[in-house]
């Protein structure tokens, strides 16, 4: 009984231990923006994980040809977002309407914004908190819920 | 591990823009519909009727 008390009493402890282990793996690295203009121009910025983002900047955010290099420097990608020629297209060929198309865009601006705070705080980088969040966590919620959904129903017609 | 999270993200960048060419939007409106107002729409909706099908299980035992 005494044992089980200062094991769950050392909990807390440990958990800032584990915190302490995480968080010093960045000390050391600059981060933020080591270098140009990366809210407009070219800049290159690191992230907590040690993610570097090299290449163009609009607006605070990623734009055109972006290089992506991992905390240990071994991968590195070249990546297209999106071109300034591709948005005006885009935005020429709107047809959901102005309102609708704005609220979407401010959606996905606000939605943007979040996963890199919330990339940059669980120092997972943005696109691999994007990629948990919308191609593995919701698909997979979707289909657990459908899977209980169906056995209730069925669970139902068999009592009847 | 990270290249092919990269690869399969570069993947689906691609997907939401011919996604968006054959729906004529952009893609932040299309990536908007489908992972911010649908996938969350189709979690709640199997979620509400999953919780209607256990309750209508328990008031007719």
């Amino acid at each position: 009984m005494q044992s089980s008390t200062s094991h769950s009493s050392l909990r807390p402890f440990g958990w800032c231990v584990a915190l302490l282990l995480i968080s010093t793996q960045s000390w050391g690295q600059e981060t933020g923006c080591i270098s140009g203009n990366c809210v407009n121009g070219q800049g290159t910025y690191v992230f907590t994980n040690g993610m570097k983002y090299v290449g163009e900047w609009k607006d605070g955010k990623q734009h055109g040809q972006v290089t992506y290099t991992s905390a240990d420097g071994s991968v590195k990608h070249l990546t297209a977002i999106k071109t300034e020629a591709k948005a005006n297209k885009e935005k020429n060929f709107n047809r959901i309407g102005d309102i609708m198309g704005e609220f979407l865009h401010n959606y996905y601006d606000w939605a943007y914004d979040f996963l890199q705070l919330l990339g940059g705080y669980t120092y997972l980088g943005y696109m691999l908190v994007n990629f948990l969040i919308f191609i593995f966590i919701q698909p997979g919620l979707i289909i657990l819920f459908f899977v209980l959904w169906r056995k209730e129903r069925n669970k139902n017609l068999r009592g009847q | 591990m990270m290249e092919v999270i990269v690869n399969l993200f570069q993947l689906c960048v691609n997907a939401m823009y011919f996604l968006a060419d054959i729906t004529n939007t952009t893609y932040k409106e299309i990536n908007a519909i489908v992972f911010l107002i649908i996938q969350p729409g189709l979690i709640l909706l199997f979620f509400l009727l999953w919780r209607k099908a256990i309750k209508k299980n328990e008031t007719t035992q």
